[in-house]
């Protein structure tokens, strides 16, 4: 990119603040921020490659490992476009186990995205509090699948395994918890004049420039888009699903998507518990060539896989978008931008939910 | 104002007010219900290499002789967690976590069918693949030192410098002979079925 | 270009976000409407973009296709200022308006259009 000035801040590849590595380059003037580039490359991992040529027992597997964090989408989404190639319909009841394990798992997700952001602007005790509760989610998580994160829940034709009533029990209480502590911490979260002041009116992402950009997720929600592939989603529209959408756009508004967008997914676990009857869990059903671009909604926003399948029902081509990709690029290149000081950049791009391992499939 | 009134209501619940003065750290235990490494029951093994199909891992199972008896041996470095050997073996040789109860109690089964594939551009007819096969070794156990064999029961064998594929049905779909081949002309396609109830 | 070791080591990883499935099939198209090779535009993406702007590449090109009036889209104007932001958009609006211009004076149609790209070649390079 063109240089304006010649002072170039470097953020990155390690900060204190960043899960994961990667570079920003800002050029100030004094504090002001006039343009930023991020540049990847530090953790390429190569598994749209990787996937090629293998069944869908191996590729269910790689996929989950794009992004650790937020594995359950790309399982959901992997398999759900399978089964559209090859027509096959999940059962009822493994429809709604799909719904509670990707609802809990888009919660852990927006804790942690929300835990970052709070560790970001130096309020740990609530970032602790956050990461404490999302421990509560974890547990759920385990208890269901057997694993915190790759759990590997969602299987052609249904799902690995049923939950008895007692599981269904103690997850019903652990929402309740969930539900009483979150209500806490959003109370502290909104009346802080010092969150506020780190908060409001920073990072601000003009609704165009989301467009634009493709943004996704909570990041365009928060600035008046109304894009969620959920409410596309058969299962959800089902259980009465209406997206989150907030006006302001700034940091304080993504992170308040998001916490609402938590007390939402309980919602959706809640009533799936209800809605759903005894009944087989698994359909059967194998997998025959085609190829489909199927969206699903990630915790961090839309997800894309594009793929073509031979007729034994191995992975020819395979393509992944990831929500992150959008966003942190309209992070970087809009919300960035007059950003007023060089703490708030670190704020700004952690409010964006960045994930950088699933930027680097 | 209102900011403080809320950190003094946090901190005055009685419940944090405990939790201060009496905080520790709880043991560090395994919950039941987590998917570990899987582990032997005391059922026999039937050397019928489900488990070796289905593993996403490479070469995290295989299903060794040892004393006499069949046995699956897991490699820990490779292999995952991920359970479906579990699933997918018929004698309920192997257990982790929840998995085999729930196996049993909703009869989950995971069933495949085969298709080899052998690209003749690639293979130059060494045998690897017929040799390590090990369904090839039960059935002509001439197999196990030369990559030829006279049986005509065999899934398939090297005749005139080219790798014949003669009985696919024989398949189990254990993936030994992708792995051995040295030029990755072998491509097994595994198509597998995840199925609930006693059919099929 | 500056000559930084740094930078340097990016032009491998930037060709290798360029290679894969959606972004190669993006540029071929650009390059297709610029009518140049798809060597080319790479080199001038790797020049002026950051990775991360080189990775959205589709799906900004998946919105600007929604966007402009059949003018634009012909041109291709849609997907160089708002996609790639190789010229801005202002650029964009007069070339358009040339274009009408010279279809009004009686110019053929291809003409017209392969003047209009030598315009858009001249603003990128520039
Ligand atoms: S648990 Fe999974 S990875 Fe491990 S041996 Fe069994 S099938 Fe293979
Ligand atoms: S699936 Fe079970 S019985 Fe068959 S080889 Fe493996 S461990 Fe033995
Ligand atoms: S997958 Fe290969 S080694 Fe295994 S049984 Fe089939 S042919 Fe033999």
């Amino acid at each position: 990119m063109k240089k304006t000035v010649d002072i170039s801040l470097p953020v990155g590849p390690m900060h204190p603040c960043f899960k994961e590595p990667c570079r920003i380059k800002c050029e100030t003037r004094g504090e002001y921020v006039l343009a930023a580039e991020v540049e990847l490359g530090y953790v390429k991992k190569g598994i749209e490659r990787i996937m090629r040529g293998r069944p869908w027992q191996e590729v269910m597997f790689l996929a989950e490992r794009v992004c650790g964090i937020c594995s359950v989408i790309h399982n959901f989404v992997f398999i759900e476009s399978v089964e559209h190639i090859s027509g096959i319909v999940p059962t009822e009841r493994a429809a709604y186990l799909r719904v509670i394990v990707n609802e809990l798992d888009r919660m852990q997700s927006h804790l942690l995205a929300n835990y970052s952001y709070c560790y970001t602007i130096e309020h740990e005790t609530l970032a602790m509090y956050l990461l404490n509760l999302r421990e509560t989610v974890m547990d759920q998580l385990e208890l269901i699948t057997g694993a915190r994160v790759t759990c590997a829940f969602i299987v052609p034709g249904g799902v690995r395994c049923d939950i008895s009533s007692d599981i269904a029990d103690e997850l019903r209480s652990a929402l309740d918890h969930i539900d009483a502590e979150l209500t806490r911490f959003i109370r502290i979260f909104e009346t802080g004049p010092l969150i506020g002041l780190r908060s409001k009116g920073i990072g601000i992402l003009t609704k165009d420039a989301a467009i634009e950009s493709h943004a996704v997720g909570p990041t365009a929600r928060a600035s008046g888009i109304d894009n969620d592939q959920r409410s596309t989603h058969p299962t959800y529209t089902a259980l009465g699903f209406s997206p989150v959408i907030r006006q302001e756009g700034d940091n304080f508004a993504r992170i308040m998507v998001r916490f609402e967008e938590v007390f939402q997914s309980i919602r959706l676990i809640r009533s799936a518990l209800e809605a759903m009857r005894e009944g087989p869990i698994r359909g059967g059903g194998t997998i025959k060539a085609g190829s489909i671009r199927y969206r699903g909604e990630a915790p961090r926003g839309e997800l894309l896989y594009e793929l073509t399948t031979d007729d034994y029902g191995r992975i020819l081509e395979i393509a992944i978008q990831t929500p992150s990709i959008p966003n942190i690029q309209v992070c970087a290149h809009a919300m960035l931008i007059d950003a007023q000081s060089a703490a708030d950049i670190t704020s700004i791009f952690i409010s964006s939910d960045p994930c950088i391992a699933c930027t680097e499939r | 104002m209102l900011s403080i009134i809320n950190y003094i209501r946090e901190f005055l619940r009685p419940h944090w007010i405990t939790t201060f003065f009496t905080a520790k750290t709880a043991p560090l235990v395994t919950p039941p219900h987590f998917r570990d490494f899987p582990e032997l029951t005391d059922k026999e093994c039937t050397h019928c290499l489900a488990c070796m199909m289905i593993c996403p891992a490479p070469e995290a199972i295989t299903v060794v002789k040892r004393e006499e008896i069949w046995r699956p041996e897991i490699t820990k470095g490779h292999c995952i967690r991920c359970g479906l050997c579990i699933e997918a073996c018929p004698e309920d040789v192997l257990t982790s976590g929840r998995i085999l109860a729930y196996k049993k109690e909703e009869e989950l089964t995971l069933q495949g069918t085969f298709h080899i594939e052998i690209d003749q551009s690639k293979c130059m007819g060494c045998g690897n693949c017929t040799v390590a096969c090990p369904v090839n070794r039960e059935i002509d156990p001439a197999l196990r030192s030369s990559g030829t064999s006279t049986s005509d029961e065999v899934i398939m064998r090297v005749d005139t410098g080219q790798n014949k594929v003669l009985h696919e049905e024989k398949c189990t779909g254990c993936k030994t002979c992708e792995e051995s081949c040295s030029n990755g002309a072998i491509r097994v396609a595994r198509i597998v079925e995840a199925l609930q109830g006693g059919e099929k | 270009m500056n000559k930084y070791l740094y930078e340097k080591d990016l032009r491998q990883m930037k060709l290798i976000i360029l290679e894969s499935r959606r972004h190669d099939a993006v540029v071929l198209e650009l390059a297709a409407t610029l009518g140049i090779k798809r060597q080319q535009l790479r080199k001038i993406l790797i020049e002026r973009s950051d990775m991360m702007f080189l990775e959205n590449l589709p799906a900004r090109c998946d919105v600007a296709r929604e966007a402009g009036d059949d003018t634009e889209r012909l041109l291709g104007i849609p997907l160089l200022t708002q996609a790639f932001c190789l010229i801005s958009k202002e650029d964009g609006v007069l070339i358009k308006e040339q274009y009408l211009r010279r279809i009004q004076d009686g110019i053929k149609h291809e003409a017209a259009v392969s003047e209009a790209r030598m315009e858009m070649m001249e603003l990128i390079r520039s």
